[in-house]
């Protein structure tokens, strides 16, 4: 009996061999031509310039397009609006662009690619990217993409001031704001004028990815439970005066103009002693190349809010396939090979976070020289309990992270913030009446 | 050959159809699209189904108070930029109008910002502004006086950009009024001085009365500029910090391209082109009472 089930399964593995063997070939879609938009980012600096490896494995031509971010979502915006044949693959973010793609049906399913063996690798292997990552493109019991990369926000300091000052990392948002005076004062005794305490996002609608994350410490939520916007509440209010008094007394004086490209340049520069970012940005302040305080960079955990817990979310990138894509087949097969187990071990290698669990296990990565425990365990740490919703769970993303990221400024710039996030909670409630949550 | 044939008989449209049809297709046509989607909702997709609202997209905007908010940081940075760009062009004009070495190389160089790329232009100067590593600070510090937040500073920044706009259109002031100065009569001049004229009445009583048909217009065609400002203001702030510097054409861009609303940016720019035309048409009316 044990013999005759060996037997069978023995077969059935060869048959399957066979038929996957025979069923999947990379050089299926030869002679194709395909056309890319990415968003300038560290990913696409990373895959960019193997596209020709791709080229020479499959026969398939690949124009590639890259554009600033604001220029990239205008973009391709206007070619999928007009059902452009012109896009087959494109950076998204699904928190950002999901919902809307979905509705105006921009975005293709992936599902009947993943499940076909002669579409898809056998090395692809789709249950290794993060569980918590995959479900994130996961919706109306359909797959829209696959995820590249998985980011949260977290602290970044200075080794040497904090030894030097003797300060400890702070665990808490009211440790946070006690080192932050005491960097304060200390730096002024020193005669460092030229170095910020902190440097966080004051910009809109930037500060909003930023802002979140001191909502939830607060215990905030974007909506309440009869689907009015929550974002007028007092814990809403104590967050954002927080938020907004730690970057007026201890940050830049021009940090309502103030992003991601500013914050991490001023760090990299050493005109900063805590940096609060995301993670991703160890490629900037943690690169020679980049970066003049690379030996001195700490990383450590979003500060526990006032219930005593820590409350980080997770934003991710992924790549989608236009809908009205007339190459579907070779823009799956781009997706397979620019996410494939090498790509992510490659991209994680070069400082990114990639969204593969194999690849943070890699022995080849845990020998990598620009690795830091640290940096890996206070994002798996954070990857453990983070929320996906960074952004405000409407259909018009860009117009209700808008409305809060107004308020944001206007806190910073010493307005009133009851005032402030009444008019963003009323602009809220009136995107979602006129585009849905 | 020709002679009797159709096409002879109908020369007179057949020859202007070109320009006709460029003309239909490419400003008649969109400014009536235009007027079409603002009376609609309208969105970029399928999502939300576009349909008609009437006047919904104007009712909204009067009752918007960031619309106000534009409409005022718009007539704020064309009141600072025109007036000033006007006194400067002139005084340059003035000065070019005289003869000095190398006059010709001086006149070429005077022109070169107008004809830069306001993207690049705006992009330079950002980077001077820039309050921790622009030049323009480091300058004010050597001076002794203390760092400004240029751009960066809600009540700074339109008098911000509308330097850059001064620094990028006061040589065509000067242009304009250059030309008119070397058309000026030189008998009037040398009357007025033999009768004891001092400079600067000889500039304020004949030469200013003189030019002022071509002030005018170089006044109207910046004003109708400036208003319609886009590319300095959205590269070095994109309206910002918060809406501090987001005039008409601004906030009428972010509506479509970010906040997915085509009706409504499509009313707001209706209600820009009004504006405009309207300054223009009060420009006109008055010059020409004067006039008679």
């Amino acid at each position: 009996m044990l013999k005759k089930i060996t037997l069978v399964v023995a077969f059935s593995a060869f048959v399957l061999a066979i038929v996957s063997a025979a069923g999947f070939d990379w050089k299926a879609y030869s002679g194709t031509t395909i056309h890319v938009v990415f968003d300038s980012h560290p990913w696409q600096k990373f895959i960019q310039p193997l596209v020709p490896q791709f080229e020479r494995e499959t026969g398939i031509k690949v124009q590639v397009q890259a554009y600033p971010e604001d220029q990239f979502r205008q973009k391709l915006l206007v070619d999928l609006s007009a059902g452009s044949t012109g896009v087959d693959v494109f950076m998204f973010m699904p928190a950002q662009d999901l919902s809307l793609d979905m509705k105006n049906d921009w975005i293709q399913p992936v599902d009947t690619y993943l499940d076909n063996p002669s579409l898809t690798s056998p090395s692809f292997d789709y249950k290794d990217f993060f569980d918590g990552v995959r479900s994130s493109y996961e919706m109306d019991g359909k797959t829209w993409g696959v995820p590249l990369h998985v980011e949260t926000f977290f602290l970044f300091y200075r080794k040497d001031l904090f030894a030097k000052y003797g300060l400890k990392v702070p665990e808490t948002m009211q440790e946070l704001q006690s080192v932050c005076k005491a960097l304060k004062d200390d730096l002024a005794k020193s005669g460092q004028t030229g170095i910020y305490p902190i440097v966080m996002r004051g910009k809109t609608p930037d500060a909003t990815s930023s802002m979140v994350n001191f909502l939830f410490s607060w215990g905030g939520t974007w909506f309440n439970p009869d689907g009015s916007c929550a974002l007028d509440s007092e814990a809403s209010q104590k967050a954002l005066s927080f938020y907004a008094d730690l970057l007026r007394n201890y940050g830049p004086p021009d940090a309502t103009s103030d992003s991601w490209q500013a914050d991490t340049q001023l760090f990299a520069q050493g005109q900063a002693a805590i940096m609060y970012d995301s993670n991703v940005f160890k490629a900037i302040v943690g690169n020679p190349q980049s970066s003049k305080v690379v030996g001195e960079v700490g990383y450590a955990a979003l500060p526990a809010g006032p219930d005593g817990k820590r409350h980080p979310t997770v934003l991710t990138w992924g790549l989608g396939i236009n809908s009205a894509s007339q190459h579907k087949e070779a823009a799956w097969y781009f997706v397979q090979w620019a996410l494939d187990k090498a790509n992510q071990l490659g991209y994680l290698k070069a400082g990114g976070p990639a969204a593969r669990a194999t690849a943070w296990k890699d022995p080849q990565f845990l020998k990598s020289p620009g690795y830091s425990k640290t940096w890996v365990d206070v994002s798996n740490l954070q990857y453990s309990i983070a929320q996906g919703d960074w952004n405000p769970p409407v259909v018009n993303v860009q117009e209700g992270r808008n409305a809060y990221g107004l308020a944001i400024v206007a806190a910073i710039e010493g307005k009133d913030v009851g005032d402030a996030l009444k008019s963003a909670s009323k602009r809220m409630d009136e995107v979602v009446q006129s585009f849905g949550r | 050959m020709l002679q009797g044939t159709w096409l002879d008989r109908n020369l007179r449209w057949v020859f202007p159809l070109p320009a006709v049809i460029a003309i239909l297709v490419l400003v008649v046509g969109p400014v009536l699209t235009n007027l079409l989607f603002s009376l609609q909702s309208r969105s970029w997709g399928i999502f939300p189904v576009p349909h008609f609202i009437g006047f919904g997209n104007y009712l909204s905007a009067f009752k918007d108070s960031r619309f106000w908010s534009a409409v005022g940081e718009m007539l704020y940075f064309t009141a600072i930029a025109v007036p000033v760009e006007t006194l400067l062009g002139l005084a340059v004009a003035l000065l070019l109008n005289q003869d000095f070495f190398l006059k010709g190389v001086v006149r070429s160089l005077v022109l070169l910002p107008m004809i830069a790329t306001p993207v690049a232009v705006a992009l330079i100067w950002g980077l001077m502004m820039n309050p921790e590593l622009g030049v323009l600070n480091y300058f004010l510090q050597l001076l002794g006086l203390p760092r400004i937040l240029w751009d960066t500073s809600p009540t700074l920044v339109i008098p911000s950009v509308a330097l850059v706009d001064v620094w990028e259109w006061t040589p065509f002031m000067a242009l304009i009024m250059l030309a008119a100065l070397q058309s000026l009569s030189q008998e009037q001049l040398e009357a007025a001085t033999i009768d004891g004229a001092n400079w600067w009445q000889r500039l304020v009583r004949i030469i200013i009365p003189m030019i002022r048909p071509a002030i005018v217009v170089a006044v109207i065609l910046r004003t109708i500029d400036a208003l319609k400002t886009f590319d300095i203001i959205y590269v070095m702030t994109q309206g910002g910090p918060g809406t501090a510097s987001e005039t008409l054409n601004i906030y009428a861009f972010k509506s479509s391209f970010l906040y997915l609303r085509i009706g409504y940016a499509a009313s707001l720019l209706v209600v820009l082109a009004v504006i405009v035309l309207g300054i223009a048409a009060f420009f006109n009316i008055w010059t020409r009472g004067e006039r008679k």
